[in-house]
């Protein structure tokens, strides 16, 4: 076989193997699969049945002017009723809050799969074989990383399909704009990238998984302040504004890569790693 | 003290073709020294012992040899490959067994191995099912490893490490924590791997082990203290003596076997007299007749036999020592 023919079979190897731990393992499967399904189902609650159960006043007092800033950024939306309006502006901010899907997924899974090899010690093993580091860390990335932009897809699908079924095909019409499409086309597959890459960093000095988790939860902090952010009208992010938050997070991804890289050697594994 | 090689060592090694070759290697951890200036060779299709306490860099040296960790100092070349330039290539060629197994628990004996065998450019499924059964562990193959003694997961540990037919083999501490009829069953092993041509590292502080397994014993204290055949170790650090056990040890006896010319020193121990002398094997039989004239009751003459150990704590206390 051709080296490159090899690189590709080693990877592969990785990454089928990462599954099939990962998704034999029921507390980690449910947490990839359900938890994501679980936090978009409850946007929904939110924005649509709250909204019939409480009525719009007490929300447009919770908001301030937080909703005439944003149906100022988005003119389209002044001829709807206030309820819808708030509606539109609740969707508004899915793309954004939908980023804590591809945070929980990748970190749950690049924590899990890096702790699982340090306690059953099959590291060292599994350095020992020619697989390049490079490689096993693209496998294991990449095990993260599809289910990870996979759920985000499904939980962004659901979502819509539930809107559909509540009858509020205008919503979509209206809100379902370029912001959703640099979300989930540009911003999840790096909010992905990231959170795996803080996992592999939190892991190496984590003992457990639920330590690794915790530490590397920091992505979700800023991603739960963005959302915050619009929700008071700090800030409003439309396409352009996406696309920026993009580019400053590639330059994340480009200094937790290089701290990945050398945390991720052959020799800091052995004796660094906890 | 390095003791090279005796003459019939080197007669045997003249033929033979270095496999490992270390060149003054050295390792440290901060300002702690784990090997240091470390050249040695070992030959194609021989077991050599890496003999040395806890602490004594014995796993250190074979992370280094096996690739797995670059030295500070110096450099190391095993099949032809730099172990720090070359560590991929090198894997290619070598196997590990790693003092803790380290497996998937929750999978079956088979898929581990088949996922490490998916890395080297082998049928996998040959090399699993020649190795499962090579190993004993056929019957067992499809159970959980979590399930599996610990003899059997160091079994499938070593199984996991033929996977590819290494050239050399490493084993770092291959019977530690085993029961005697598992550690047994995995000293077979090795002798069987070792009669297949294969070059074997072994570091283990199990004097016996390394004593009935071992072709040279390298004694290590972070650093090389000796390396030689066992028998010439022997040799070297402790002159042939003969022990005389008598009903008892009488004075008549004694200072009549010390009045020879040819005794060098002459020790009571018990109703024993331990003896060393010049030309060992001309002049036994004489030391044997005077003790006999001078009244004493032999029960029996031997040669006092040193064991590796023997050796091997010499070394390491006057390492110590130094």
């Amino acid at each position: 076989m051709t080296p490159s023919g090899m690189a590709r079979k080693r990877t592969l190897n990785v990454l089928r193997h990462e599954w099939r731990v990962i998704f034999t393992n029921r507390n980690t499967a449910a947490m990839v699969t359900l938890l994501p399904l679980i936090i978009i189902g409850q946007a929904f609650v939110y924005i649509f049945v709250a909204t019939d159960l409480i009525g719009i006043e007490p929300l447009q007092n919770f908001l301030g002017g937080s909703l005439d800033k944003w149906v100022a950024a988005f003119p389209e939306l002044a001829s709807l009723s206030p309820i819808d309006q708030f509606r539109a502006f609740a969707f508004g901010q899915i793309p954004v809050y939908l980023l804590l899907v591809p945070c929980l997924v990748a970190l749950t899974i690049a924590t899990f799969s890096i702790v699982e090899e340090k306690q059953t010690k099959t590291l060292e093993p599994l350095l020992a074989t020619p697989v390049r580091t490079w490689e096993l860390m693209l496998g294991k990335s990449l095990a993260s990383a599809i289910p990870s932009v996979l759920m985000s897809w499904v939980s962004a699908g659901f979502f819509i399909l539930l809107t559909l079924i509540s009858g509020s095909s205008l919503l979509l019409e209206q809100g379902l704009n370029a912001r959703w499409v640099v979300s989930l086309l540009i911003l999840v597959p790096i909010v992905s990238i990231l959170s795996i890459l803080l996992g592999v960093i939190a892991s190496s000095r984590a003992g457990d998984a639920r330590s690794a988790q915790n530490t590397g939860l920091a992505i979700i902090l800023p991603v739960l302040g963005l959302v915050g952010a619009q929700l008071f009208g700090l800030m409003v992010l439309d396409a352009v504004g996406l696309l920026i938050l993009s580019a400053i997070m590639l330059v994340g991804i480009y200094v937790t890569l290089r701290i990945a890289v050398r945390v991720f050697r052959r020799e800091s594994i052995l004796t660094e790693w906890q | 003290m390095i003791f090279g090689c005796s003459g019939s060592t080197w007669d045997r090694m003249i033929e033979m073709t270095p496999i490992v070759e270390t060149h003054d290697l050295s390792k440290r951890f901060g300002d702690v020294i784990a090997v240091q200036s470390l050249s040695m060779s070992v030959e194609e299709g021989e077991i050599l012992g890496l003999l040395g306490p806890n602490g004594a860099g014995k796993t250190t040296t074979t992370r280094i040899l096996s690739g797995m960790i670059d030295p500070s100092d110096g450099y190391a070349e095993v099949a032809g490959f730099r172990t720090d330039m070359e560590a991929e290539s090198l894997h290619e060629v070598i196997g590990l067994l790693t003092e803790t197994p380290g497996f998937y628990e929750r999978f079956s004996a088979r898929e581990n191995l088949l996922y490490f065998a998916g890395f080297y450019d082998i049928d996998a499924e040959k090399q699993v099912d020649k190795y499962l059964e090579t190993m004993g562990l056929w019957d067992r193959r499809e159970d959980r490893v979590g399930t599996y003694s610990r003899g059997m997961k160091k079994r499938l540990a070593l199984a996991r490490s033929m996977l590819s037919e290494p050239e050399v083999l490493f084993l770092d501490e291959p019977t530690s924590g085993l029961d005697p009829e598992s550690a047994r069953g995995v000293r077979e092993l090795i002798l069987k791997f070792k009669g297949e041509g294969r070059t074997i590292f072994l570091a283990t502080h199990n004097l016996e082990e390394a004593e009935e397994l071992c072709d040279r014993i390298a004694v290590f204290q972070n650093r090389l203290v000796a390396i030689d055949r066992p028998e010439d170790l022997r040799s070297h650090m402790f002159r042939r003596q003969v022990v005389v056990e008598l009903e008892s040890v009488t004075e008549a006896v004694a200072s009549g076997i010390e009045e020879l010319s040819f005794i060098t020193s002459i020790e009571r121990d018990g109703n024993r007299l331990i003896v060393e002398m010049d030309d060992f094997d001309k002049n036994r039989p004489a030391l044997v007749r005077r003790t006999v004239e001078k009244g004493g009751n032999v029960i029996s003459v031997f040669e006092k036999e040193h064991k590796l150990e023997d050796i091997y704590l010499r070394l390491v206390r006057e390492e110590a020592g130094k």
